[in-house]
């Protein structure tokens, strides 16, 4: 009982600690895959959400809220970012975004332009006006907006919650 | 009413659809032109089988498909190989809100059967042709010809799309394959996939129609597809028409069909009642089939169909039994081979063994 009360001081202690900590911080081991979905600096005050995301890489939304056709860029299929965001934000295997495209194909829509590596995406967002791309949340450029965070698992990330790099 | 829709259709078609060209003239150069890009992406300048031809900065897309055959029918162990189609399309999208889409078909460019080799069957068909204008990604309206929204099939017929030579029965003659006219389509934003949607009339003629082959005289029909979890879509259609062969019988017609993916395996289907109201009364067709696909090995995979039918002029249903293979070098190449069988067949549809190759350009 003695023991008890002696260690609610530092009990009180850790949790006011843990309470100033940003609730939101992420381990850095999770925070090593989260995807920071990109804009071109004009389109700075877009708010997205997953399903954006989604119909604008299967092409299903073309046009910004004001007209502007919506640029997004890819990174190559074997791309390890690629494919987690084909998988967890697109909702897609391989074979099936292979079978989704030649179907668009057919109605005359071809998939998004795809950039060979991270420093190409980042030029393309920076100098293309309505442009939108998916890059490793660590090590962002600071020049670019990120208008969306997804973790891992595909969940978004509220934005208040930057997940901690170091 | 309809005659005039009908006359202003006619008249309006051609000039319409050969704006965007003239529009692609001036419009590739301007602020929204993709050609920034193109310079940063050497990439999309180069050709990939089953992606098209960009032709440079002009906004302009060469592609198309091919399928040869090979079939031998069930009875009398007769064979046929032909060149089914060559088709071309060519598109254009400047990066604006305008867009221009068409795809003409060489088909029986060649046919042999034993002893004999023939050309004579070989016709050039306009399969679409048509202008789109977006008013946004919900709201885009559609000029001229286009492939009839009915069921998943017709939509996307293209052989290296499919995974059978041989087209189901409901799919192919309870309506006419294509439609001439206007559309309002588009995606509703609502989850991943969105709601596609589309809403048609087609108050004239068919322009350029394939000789011998059922056209509308009119029709008013829609299409609605939604995907209700990740990989399952679900279709709905509907049409109300006449054909340009029998004007005095109106046709309704309800549809409906399924496609679910999960990783290789696919399960897929497509079902259509056509209510043909006549004087004397009420006549019916109907019909549908379920497809499955099955991985195999690394690129071959299994099919199967099961396919009913009942023409409108039979009292049994046809059963049709259908068993394959489809191998897929890669995603634009496609070689299959299947074995058909009909039972109840009073409608003398032919089946037996097809094989085919089919690849995109």
């Amino acid at each position: 009982m003695h023991r008890s009360t002696a260690a609610l001081p530092v009990l009180w202690l850790l949790l006011g600690a843990a309470a100033a900590t940003p609730v939101c911080a992420e381990p850095a081991e999770a925070a090593a895959t989260v995807i920071a979905v990109v804009v071109s600096a004009d389109r700075a005050a877009e708010s997205l959400d997953l399903d954006d995301v989604e119909l604008i890489f299967k092409r299903k939304r073309q046009f910004w809220a004001d007209g502007q056709r919506i640029q997004p860029v890819n990174l190559p299929p074997e791309h390890p970012l690629r494919q987690r965001f084909t998988r967890n934000v697109l909702h897609q295997s391989p074979e099936l975004q292979q079978d989704y495209w030649n179907e668009q194909y057919f109605q005359g829509v071809r998939p998004p332009h795809m950039l060979r590596s991270e420093g190409a995406v980042v030029r393309f967002v920076l100098e293309t006006a309505g442009a939108i791309a998916y890059l490793p949340y660590c090590g962002l450029d600071p020049r670019l907006h990120a208008a969306l965070l997804i973790a891992a698992d595909g969940r978004r990330l509220n934005p208040a919650q930057r997940p901690s790099c170091s | 009413m309809i005659a005039a829709l009908r006359a202003a259709l006619r008249v309006s078609v051609v000039p319409l659809l050969s704006l965007p060209i003239l529009w692609s003239m001036a419009a590739h150069a301007g602020p929204e032109s993709v050609a920034g890009e193109d310079r940063l992406d050497p990439a999309a300048q180069r050709y990939q089988l089953g992606a098209g031809l960009p032709l440079g900065d002009s906004g302009f897309t060469l592609g198309g498909y091919g399928v040869a055959s090979l079939s031998e029918t069930a009875d009398d162990s007769n064979w046929a190989a032909s060149v089914d189609a060559l088709s071309a399309f060519v598109w254009w999208d400047g990066g604006g809100r305008l867009q221009f889409f068409a795809e003409t078909e060489l088909s029986q460019a060649l046919v042999l059967s034993p002893g004999a080799s023939t050309t004579d069957e070989a016709r050039v068909v306009l399969e679409r042709f048509y202008v789109d204008y977006a008013r946004s990604d919900a709201l885009k309206f559609r000029l001229g010809k286009f492939l009839t929204p009915v069921g998943h099939w017709n939509l996307s017929h293209a052989e290296p799309l499919v995974w059978t030579t041989s087209r189901p029965l409901i799919t192919e003659n309870t309506f006419p394959t294509n439609a001439t006219g206007a559309m309002v389509f588009g995606v509703l934003p609502i989850g991943g996939e969105g709601i596609d949607y589309s809403l048609y009339a087609s108050p004239s003629a068919e322009l350029f129609p394939e000789p011998g082959k059922e056209t509308f005289k009119e029709a008013y029909g829609g299409r609605v597809r939604f995907s209700p979890i990740p990989q399952l879509r679900i279709g709905l259609s509907y049409v109300d028409f006449e054909l340009d062969r029998s004007s005095n019988e109106r046709r309704n017609l309800y549809g409906a069909d399924f496609h679910a993916a999960y990783r290789r395996y696919e399960l897929s289907g497509e079902w259509a009642r056509r209510v043909t109201n006549l004087s004397d009364g009420q006549r019916d067709e109907e019909g549908g089939y379920v497809q499955v696909v099955l991985p195999v090995l690394q690129r071959l995979y299994a099919v199967g169909r099961y396919e009913s039918f009942q023409d409108s002029g039979d009292v049994r249903d046809l059963k049709l039994y259908l068993g394959g293979l489809n191998y897929r070098p890669m995603p634009a190449l496609v070689f299959k081979g299947e074995y058909s069988r009909a039972t109840q067949n009073d409608i003398g549809v032919i089946d037996g063994f097809k094989a085919s190759v089919a690849v995109l350009f």
